[in-house]
C-alpha cells in the first residue's frame, strides 16, 4: 500500500526534502519511506509498539506539532520509528526512539517528533539481546513461584 | 517435578533465543560487507554517499560544539546561582543588621561573616570556566576585575556555530549582571557591597537597612541574567536533540545506500520478525495464568 506523505518541516538532516511516499508492506509492521525527489533518501521504519508495549503511551504531541499534523479530533494518528540496518548483522539492527515519525493519514502530513526524554534511546536494539533475556529471566524467578 | 510459570518462561525465552540465532544465519546469506566500495561500482550512489559523509561530519562537528557550549553555559550558570544565594544570604544580615535592638558587638559578628561572603563573591566575579573568564565577554584571557574595582569585559558576544550559518552566543551579559557604568567602569554590584561593609562598620542601621534595597537589585539582576541563560541553554539542548536526530537519520541513510538492498532486507525482516513476533503471543498465552488468577 503507497501513499504520500508531505513533512512540511522536512525531517532533521534532510529539511529540504518535503515529499515522501510511504509503502506499507502488507499484513505486516514494517514500511518505506523514500523521498520523491530522491529515491536514494530512503528509511525503514517500524511499528514499535509491537516491540515495546508501553512505548506509545510515552509519546506525547505539543500543540505545535498538532498544528502541522492538522489533527482534528476524530483523526488517529499513525507512528513509525526509524530502523538502522546493520546489514552485516540484522539483530544488532538498531530503532530510534527517541525520534518518532508521526503521520496523520487524513491529511497525509507528517512530522519527526523529537523526544526530549532521556528514558527514550535513540539506538535502542530491536531485539533483546542474550544478556537482556537472562536479565529478564533473573527478574521474573521471585515473582511467579 | 511441578511445572512453574518459570520453566515455561524459561523455555519460552530459550525458543525465542533460536528465532534470533535464525535470523542471524539468514543475515549471513544476504550480503558480506560493504555493497559499494569504490566510486566505479555505482558512481551515482557514491556522489549521495560523499555528500552525506560531509553532512555528518559537519553535524557531528556542531552538536560538539553544542555540547561544549552546554558545559560552558551550565558552569556559569552554576557560579551565578551561587552568587544569587550568597547575595540572598547577605540580604537576610542587612534585615537582621538593620534591627536597633542589635549591640554594637552584634553587629560585629554579622560583619564577620558579611565580610567573609563579600570577599567570596569578589572572587566568584573573576570565576573562570577552564581557562576562560566567563564575565568578560571576549576578553576571555583577562580577568574582569583586576583588583581596580573597574570591569575590564566588553559586551560582546561569544559565538558558536551551531549549524550551517547558525552561531549562537553563549556569553552572559558582565555589564548587565554586576550593573556596570559603561562611561566609568564602576558598578552597583562592588558599589553595594562596600556600602553594606561600611554602614555594618560604623554601626548605622539606617544605612544597613538601605542595603537591603541595594541587595534586592542586585539579586535581580543575577535573576534576569539567570534566566536569560536558561532560556539559551534550553534553545543549546533543544538544538543538540535535533542535530542527533539529523546525524542518526543521516547516518541510516548511509548505511542503507552503502549496505543494504532496502527490499531485500524487507523481505529477511518480515520472515524473522514473523517468527520472532508468532513466538512472543504464544509466549504470552502461556505466560498468562498468574497467582493472581487462582486468587479470583
Amino acid at each position: 500500500m503507497e501513499s504520500a506523505i508531505f513533512f512540511p518541516e522536512g525531517i532533521p538532516g534532510f529539511e529540504e526534502l518535503k515529499e515522501f511516499s510511504l509503502n506499507i508492506e502488507e499484513d505486516t509492521f514494517l514500511a518505506r519511506l523514500e523521498a520523491t525527489a530522491n529515491r536514494e533518501i530512503a528509511f525503514f521504519l517500524v511499528r514499535s509498539q509491537l516491540f515495546f508495549p508501553d512505548y506509545l503511551p510515552k509519546v506525547d504531541l505539543s500543540p505545535r506539532e498538532t498544528e502541522i499534523l492538522e489533527i482534528g479530533t476524530s483523526d488517529q494518528v499513525d507512528v513509525w520509528n526509524i530502523i538502522t540496518v546493520h546489514a552485516n548483522d540484522l539483530v544488532q539492527s538498531t530503532v530510534n526512539l527517541r525520534a518518532p515519525l508521526i503521520l496523520n493519514p487524513r491529511t497525509g502530513k507528517g512530522v519527526q517528533l523529537i523526544l526530549n526524554e532521556e528514558i527514550h534511546s535513540s539506538r535502542q536494539p530491536l531485539f533483546p539481546t542474550q544478556q537482556d533475556s537472562i536479565a529478564t529471566k533473573n527478574d521474573e524467578e521471585g515473582a511467579v513461584d | 517435578m511441578r511445572i512453574t510459570n518459570n520453566i515455561l518462561s524459561s523455555n519460552l525465552l530459550s525458543n525465542l533465543q533460536k528465532s534470533s540465532n535464525k535470523m542471524i544465519d539468514l543475515q549471513n546469506n544476504i550480503s558480506t560487507g560493504e555493497a559499494i566500495s569504490k566510486p566505479s561500482d555505482d558512481p551515482s550512489k557514491i556522489t549521495a554517499i560523499l555528500g552525506l559523509k560531509t553532512n555528518i561530519t559537519s553535524m557531528e562537528q556542531w552538536k560538539d560544539n553544542a555540547s561544549q557550549a552546554l558545559d560552558y553555559m551550565s558552569s556559569v550558570e552554576s557560579v551565578t546561582a551561587n552568587m544569587t544565594s550568597m547575595l540572598q544570604r547577605l540580604r537576610g544580615l542587612a534585615v537582621q543588621g538593620s534591627n536597633q535592638t542589635n549591640s554594637p558587638e552584634d553587629l560585629g559578628e554579622i560583619k564577620k561573616e558579611a565580610d567573609q561572603i563579600i570577599e567570596q563573591l569578589g572572587v566568584m566575579a573573576n570565576s573562570q570556566v577552564g581557562s576562560r573568564y566567563i564575565f568578560s565577554g571576549t576578553n576571555t584571557d583577562t580577568a574582569p576585575w583586576p583588583g581596580t574595582g573597574l570591569w575590564t569585559g566588553n559586551t560582546e558576544s561569544l559565538s558558536v556555530e551551531l549549524g550551517a550559518n547558525v552561531s549562537f552566543d553563549i556569553s552572559i551579559n558582565g555589564q548587565q549582571l554586576f550593573g556596570v557604568n559603561s562611561a566609568t567602569g564602576v558598578s552597583d554590584f562592588f558599589t553595594a557591597l562596600n556600602n553594606f561593609s561600611t554602614a555594618l562598620n560604623n554601626g548605622d542601621y539606617a544605612a544597613v537597612g538601605n542595603s537591603i534595597s541595594d541587595l534586592d537589585s542586585l539579586l535581580s539582576s543575577f535573576i534576569d541574567g539567570r534566566a536569560e541563560l536558561g532560556a539559551k541553554i534550553s534553545r543549546v539542548e533543544t538544538i543538540n536533540n535535533n542535530l542527533e536526530t539529523s546525524i542518526i537519520n543521516a547516518q541510516t541513510n548511509l548505511s542503507n545506500l552503502r549496505d543494504t538492498d532496502l527490499a531485500a532486507a524487507i523481505v529477511d525482516y518480515n520472515s524473522t520478525m514473523n517468527t520472532y513476533r508468532a513466538a512472543l503471543s504464544v509466549g504470552a498465552q502461556i505466560i498468562q495464568p498468574s497467582l493472581v488468577d487462582f486468587l479470583r
